[in-house]
């Protein structure tokens, strides 16, 4: 049946990127000699969640730091 | 469907600049990202990608398979980060 993705189109992370990335990291394990395109995918959503989550983190601190300053 | 080398897009940064400065509009359309703070996100995120790939390739060692998949990465982010992906439910990574 039909996929739902959570990502859009155009992504925060570079795929190419991330996909030579992988590739680099998990050439350290022994045995690893295939990354499956999912796994690539999965990833970049992942990160993208990551991403999402520290920036509202940090908007948190921004405005805590602005009462502060006008106090 | 396994992958193939693919030459970098971009500067050959992990995060797209541009998506990256949209995504903080789209929290606080009022707040702006310094080059510091932009640096910092890069870093974040290599490491949070240098953790889970490592992370995953042991579990896909453990089933004893040569392949990374995305099966192996959904349980490292659950268990470790706490991390759902919305439209990769357990059913559909199974098959």
């Amino acid at each position: 049946g039909a996929q739902s993705r959570s990502c859009q189109d155009e992504a925060v992370v570079n795929s190419s990127v991330l996909q030579r990335r992988m590739s680099e990291i998990a050439s350290r394990t022994p045995n690893i000699q295939n990354i499956h395109t999912e796994a690539v995918k999965l990833l970049a959503c992942a990160a993208e969640t990551r991403l999402k989550d520290l920036v509202e983190k940090l908007s948190t601190v921004v405005c805590h730091r602005m009462v502060n300053y006008r106090e | 469907q396994f992958l193939t080398p693919s030459v970098p897009e971009n500067d050959g940064k992990i995060l797209n600049k541009q998506r990256l400065h949209e995504l903080v509009k789209e929290v606080d359309p009022t707040e702006q990202l310094d080059e510091d703070a932009e640096e910092m996100l890069m870093q974040i995120t290599d490491d949070f990608i240098e953790n889970v790939v490592a992370a995953s390739c042991e579990l896909a060692r453990h089933r004893k398979s040569n392949t990374l998949e995305a099966k192996d990465i959904k349980l490292h982010l659950e268990k470790h980060w706490n991390i759902t992906v919305p439209g990769y439910s357990s059913d559909e990574i199974r098959t």
